[in-house]
């Protein structure tokens, strides 16, 4: 059966498949050897000629030959598909890949936005909710509410922009204070960011407009050693990293007592530099266990609820956070100085 | 205020310990020293000197030998009342002095080895520029300076004043040795003030309050027979280190007795005043000549001091007439040591722009038992330094009526308040230190409250656990975290709305967040033409053209265009802040306002563009639809451009606006390059209802997108052609969207052609060719009923 012929034609469609360079070759060649008009029907074509014993006998040998070509052949597709694979990753695409690209037109929130967004949430995070009030403040929330009655001295402490009907732009954060325990009472966990006005000759460090950011619990049994661990969680949070903190005493007529809460100075960890004029400690949060009477006024019994107050001051850690040497920089408006914000989201 | 350590070291021992030491314990247990300043280290240069003869060089110059013991020295002097045997300070060669160092000086031939110093040179008071001249037996040629008057070596604390606002005992230095020695346990040792006075002078001061007079004690008393000298150097260098001018013996100890009590004294001149002394408030149009020779204008209500005529002659607590000052001359004095109401005294000195050291100390409310002490102070210094004085008997006027509080807390109390588990042995102590009289029975205390220490400030128990803490250490409390209830965080709809618009108007749409100030600059409003109606104005605003709040926030936005056009080719910019407004009622606002500008930028891509960012930032809040119609009908505004606007409407409410900038502004301001402003209103934008999310089925039969090109006349505008499509109703419609326009003066001249979407389908078949041209024909039919044509 295996005639001289067909043993020349197998072997040179072996060497045929094993040497095919590329898919398209092996294509041709499959049709050649299997397609439809292929050497393999031609081969079964002359099973006619047999007879009997020997119809099967060749019948079988063609099969075994179209099997065996058919896997030579899927073998070589495949080894090809592979060899292709890897030309493909070898010879890398047209364009150098490291060329940069132009990102869309992106813009910025303000650094300040930045900040408060950040405390917002590590302040939400603690179980506190953000209240807000007007900056338009009346003397009553701004002053007579906080323990501080007409023609007390610590008015002075405040220059404070009066308004022509009346009110007053208010000076500091504190006014949610007692308008958060008229609308929430107690228990009480809030916090308060704004904008407060001084009316002060503005420098480098000064501003007449600034940021605060005021702080608020109320519970029972709440203690100066409360006080200390929320606001070290808190500045550990807001610096990303453990920070040292004291306590020292401070006056705010609100308070009772009243602190000043230093911080170790980032700079020199407290060996004294210059940003903390050589004292290694940076004075950033007034605070303090708030005042009977402010309790009081905001509808809350003082002697079943205790709780302390802070008051962050936003504008200075931004300006902390981000090198700012000037305060004035934050209203200023000038694009120029806010590009550095474009890639913080 | 300034605090001496050789002061305070009269009272509580000092010397051996670290200033700085001082400075930090101050500031963590009492109140905050800013500064440690060292003063009179160069004076350890500073020689006595001996003249040994004198020349004269020429006018007004002489030309001294002097003797430092066992070297002799020439120096040229201007002084030249000096004569040989004067001892005087001498500077000598090549000592660093005032930051410079001392060279020879050479004048015609005279050289000049070292200079001879005036009391200004050596900065130990203010007094004369002439030669100080060393009148002390005990001075030897060749000794330090500093050996023979170790007080000119001192140290000062400087206090920052606002942190003893509410402590009037702190505003004497004898409060801070009462403090230091509670802090470092060290022995207090007490005032003199017990001198037996000589009451040879009558009659005694006739002191007369009237009824609410605003005075709660005064105490006087006639003091004869002084020699007002200058004061001893000691007091001088004392009162200079801290502050204060020196001028003559009854003045600067009457500084001297405040500066260490805390208590304010008034000095009259007994010969100009008499015996008479009547205070009252002051009527409507009274005028004072104070003692700093200015007529000043005192504030109805005023306390006043007066004469027995009832002429004033002191402005009670701020300042002293001049007519009854002290002067050289002065040998006979009315003293008064009083208590006058804080609220009179902070509003006259408020109200007469005079701060004064007495008129910020009587505002912390003094306690009227310090008038005791002060005016015997005042006495037994006198009387000590001068044996001839003649006092009368004191009058004390007192209707004071104060009583110390006694307050009661329990041990469990001061523990839950600190979260420290403090002794009863712990308490105790820092109470006795402190000057506290307490028992303590069933863990209770009962506290009585110095004499010395101001009700205003210890009244309750909180008052007294900040003394107990405050000594105890605050650095000594471990942070404990409080063990809260759980509950739900509230949500705060306006600061999520306000961070919502800032992300997505900076990080998807690239605008530049900017914040100004809450005012506006009515040079900037003038050149914009705007004429805002009824603005809240500011009483006391830093300049005449910063008097208005904002009623909008644009006008500052336009400002900073054209500062920012300078350096940028475009740019978005918004802010988002309060505005202000002042009708029956106050107004205040969250507003929302912003402007895009591109040098040579097509305009409607521009505006398209704002359109884009403001309809995805509200769409995105809460999911509701907005609608743009034609034009703008709020208040006006110069900015707005009064044919192409649109406003910003949801659910029917007016929300803001966009428009291109007026032409007027832009060709004034901007060279006419196309900007687009948009203001917003946030309180709006919080206060849309959210329109929830639903799940909707994919179709099961296959709908059909069929385009309409609509032609209408450019009057029409797209909202008309927009009515009408949507006015066509048809169960098979699905949806229908605007594509793009299309404009071309040749083939459609004064049309525009819009290209509209329409989706047709049904829930129950696929719809066949029939039904399909069916619609058509109707929807075709409905536009031409309604006037527009199609292409």
């Amino acid at each position: 059966m295996y005639t001289q012929e067909v043993e020349a034609t197998l072997e040179q469609y072996r060497n045929a498949v094993n040497n095919a360079r590329s898919e398209e070759e092996m294509q041709g060649l499959y049709s050649q050897i299997l397609g439809k008009n292929g050497w393999i029907r031609k081969l079964m074509g002359n099973i006619k000629n047999f007879e009997g014993d020997e119809k099967k006998e060749y019948g079988q040998v063609v099969n075994t030959l179209k099997e065996q070509l058919s896997a030579l052949i899927t073998q070589r597709q495949q080894e090809l598909v592979e060899k292709s694979i890897l030309d493909t990753e070898e010879q890398g695409t047209e364009v150098d890949l490291a060329m940069p690209v132009e990102f869309r037109e992106k813009g910025m929130m303000h650094p300040l936005s930045i900040i408060e967004q950040s405390i917002i949430k590590t302040f939400t995070g603690l179980g506190f909710t953000v209240v807000t009030g007007p900056e338009m403040e009346t003397d009553y929330y701004n002053f007579q509410a906080l323990n501080i009655p007409e023609d007390h001295p610590a008015r002075d402490m405040q220059d404070t922009f009066w308004l022509s009907n009346g009110r007053l732009l208010r000076t500091h954060t504190s006014p949610c204070q007692v308008r958060a325990m008229e609308k929430l009472g107690a228990p009480l966990r809030i916090i308060a960011p704004g904008r407060v006005f001084r009316n002060e000759t503005s420098d480098a460090s000064h501003e007449n407009t600034f940021h605060q950011l005021e702080g608020l619990v109320i519970d029972e049994n709440i203690s100066i050693a409360n006080l200390i661990y929320v606001m070290k969680t808190l500045l550990s949070e807001v610096f990303e990293k453990n920070v040292k903190v004291r306590l020292r005493p401070g006056y705010f007529p609100f308070v009772e007592p009243g602190f000043e809460l230093d911080l170790n100075c980032l700079i020199c960890d407290g060996a004294g530099c210059q940003t903390c004029k050589q004292s290694g400690w940076i004075e950033l949060v007034p605070c303090g266990m708030v005042h009977r009477n402010v309790l009081t006024m905001g509808g809350i019994d003082p002697d079943k609820y205790s709780g302390f107050a802070f008051g962050l001051g936003l504008s200075r850690l931004v300006m902390m956070k981000y090198n700012i040497p000037d305060v004035r920089m934050i209203n200023r408006g000038d694009i120029r100085e806010l590009e550095p914000f474009k890639t913080i989201i | 205020m300034l605090l001496s350590l050789n002061w305070l070291d009269k009272y509580v021992p000092l010397k051996d310990l670290d200033p700085n030491d001082v400075m930090h314990k101050l500031t963590l247990h009492t109140a905050e020293i800013e500064e440690v300043i060292e003063k009179g280290a160069e004076l350890d240069q500073v020689l006595v000197a001996e003249i040994v003869e004198v020349n004269s060089m020429k006018p007004g110059y002489h030309f001294l030998t002097i003797s430092t013991g066992n070297a002799s020295h020439k120096v040229i002097c201007t002084d030249t009342s000096l004569e040989a045997g004067d001892k005087v300070p001498y500077a000598p060669l090549n000592t660093v002095f005032g930051g410079k160092t001392t060279a020879t000086k050479t004048i015609d031939t005279y050289t000049s080895e070292g200079f001879l110093l005036s009391e200004q040179e050596m900065d130990i008071s203010t007094n004369e520029s002439v030669v100080f001249h060393i009148d002390d037996v005990r001075a030897k040629p060749g000794m330090k300076i500093t050996e023979l008057y170790p007080f000119l070596k001192d140290t000062l604390l400087k206090l920052d004043n606002k942190s003893v606002t509410h402590r009037p005992d702190l505003w004497g230095i004898y409060g801070f040795a009462r403090e230091l020695s509670a802090i470092y346990k060290r022995e207090l040792k007490p005032l003199d003030t017990e001198l037996k006075l000589k009451t040879m002078v009558t009659p005694a001061p006739v002191i007369t309050l009237e009824k609410n007079s605003g005075c709660n004690r005064y105490q006087g008393i006639i003091i004869k027979n002084i020699i007002n000298a200058a004061a001893p150097l000691e007091i001088r260098t004392l009162l200079h280190y801290s502050g204060y001018a020196t001028l003559n013996l009854i003045v600067d100890l009457a500084n001297y007795v405040m500066v260490e009590t805390g208590q304010p004294l008034h000095t009259f001149d007994y010969d100009q005043i008499g015996n008479v002394i009547i205070v009252d408030r002051a009527k409507e149009g009274v005028k004072v000549k104070t003692l700093d020779g200015e007529t000043a204008d005192v504030p109805a209500n005023s306390v006043l001091i007066q004469n027995k005529d009832r002429q004033p002659i002191a402005v009670a607590g701020v300042i002293g007439g001049d007519e009854s000052k002290i002067v050289s001359s002065t040998a006979a004095v009315l003293l008064e040591s009083a208590n006058f109401d804080a609220t009179s005294i902070r509003t006259t000195a408020n109200s007469m722009k005079r701060r004064t050291e007495a008129s910020n100390r009587f505002e912390k409310s003094l306690t009227p038992a310090l008038t005791d002490t002060g005016l015997k102070r005042f006495c037994t210094m006198l009387g000590r330094m001068q044996e001839q004085v003649e006092f009368s008997e004191i009058t004390d006027v007192d209707v004071s009526n104060t009583k110390q509080p006694e307050i009661s807390f329990k041990l469990d109390f001061a523990r839950k308040f600190s979260g420290v588990e403090l002794e009863h042995g712990t308490i105790s102590d820092i109470l006795n230190r402190l000057g506290f009289e307490h028992t303590y029975k069933n863990e209770t205390y009962n506290v009585k409250v110095p004499w010395y220490r101001s009700p205003k400030d210890i009244s309750t128990p909180p008052d007294l656990m900040e003394e107990i803490a405050r000594i105890y250490g605050y650095d000594n409390i471990v942070p404990l975290a409080p063990a809260f209830k759980m509950a739900p965080v509230l949500p705060n709809t306006t600061s999520e709305t306000e961070y919502h618009i800032r992300r997505v108007m900076s990080y998807v749409f690239g605008y530049v967040e900017l914040r100004t100030y809450a005012w506006h600059d009515n040079r900037w409003l003038s050149q914009i033409n705007y004429q805002p109606q009824n603005t809240v104005r500011l009483v006391n605003p830093r300049s005449v053209f910063h008097d208005q709040m904002k009623d909008t926030l644009v006008p500052a936005l336009l400002e900073l265009a054209e500062f920012n056009l300078r350096h940028h080719e475009k740019a978005g910019m918004y802010e988002l802040s309060s505005i202000f407004k002042q009708t029956d009622v106050a107004v205040e606002k969250k507003s929302f306002a912003g402007l895009l500008f591109q040098k040579g930028g097509d305009l409607p891509n521009m505006f398209f563009s704002a359109k884009e960012a403001i309809g995805y930032t509200i769409k995105g809040l809460k999911n509701a639809e907005i609608e743009f119609r034609d034009g703008y009908e709020g208040e006006p505004r110069p900015w707005i451009n009064k044919t192409s606007s649109v406003s910003v409407y949801v659910q029917n409410n007016f929300i803001g606006y966009i428009s291109p900038l007026s032409a007027r502004l832009g060709k004034k301001l901007f060279n006419d390059e196309p900007m687009v402003v948009f203001e917003l209103d946030v309180d709006a934008i919080r206060d849309i209802q959210p329109v929830k999310l639903s799940y909707l089925a994919p179709p099961q039969f296959p709908s059909v997108k069929l385009e309409f090109n609509i032609v209408a006349a450019e009057k029409e505008k797209y909202n008309r052609v927009l009515q009408v499509v949507n006015g066509f109703s048809n169960p098979y419609i699905k949806r229908t969207q605007f594509k793009e326009f299309y404009r071309d003066e040749k083939r459609l001249p004064g049309q525009t052609s819009y290209l509209f979407m329409v989706e047709i389908g049904s829930d129950e078949k696929t719809l066949d060719s029939n039904e399909i041209n069916q619609f058509k024909d109707q929807f075709i039919e409905h536009i031409k009923t309604e006037g527009l044509q199609l292409r």
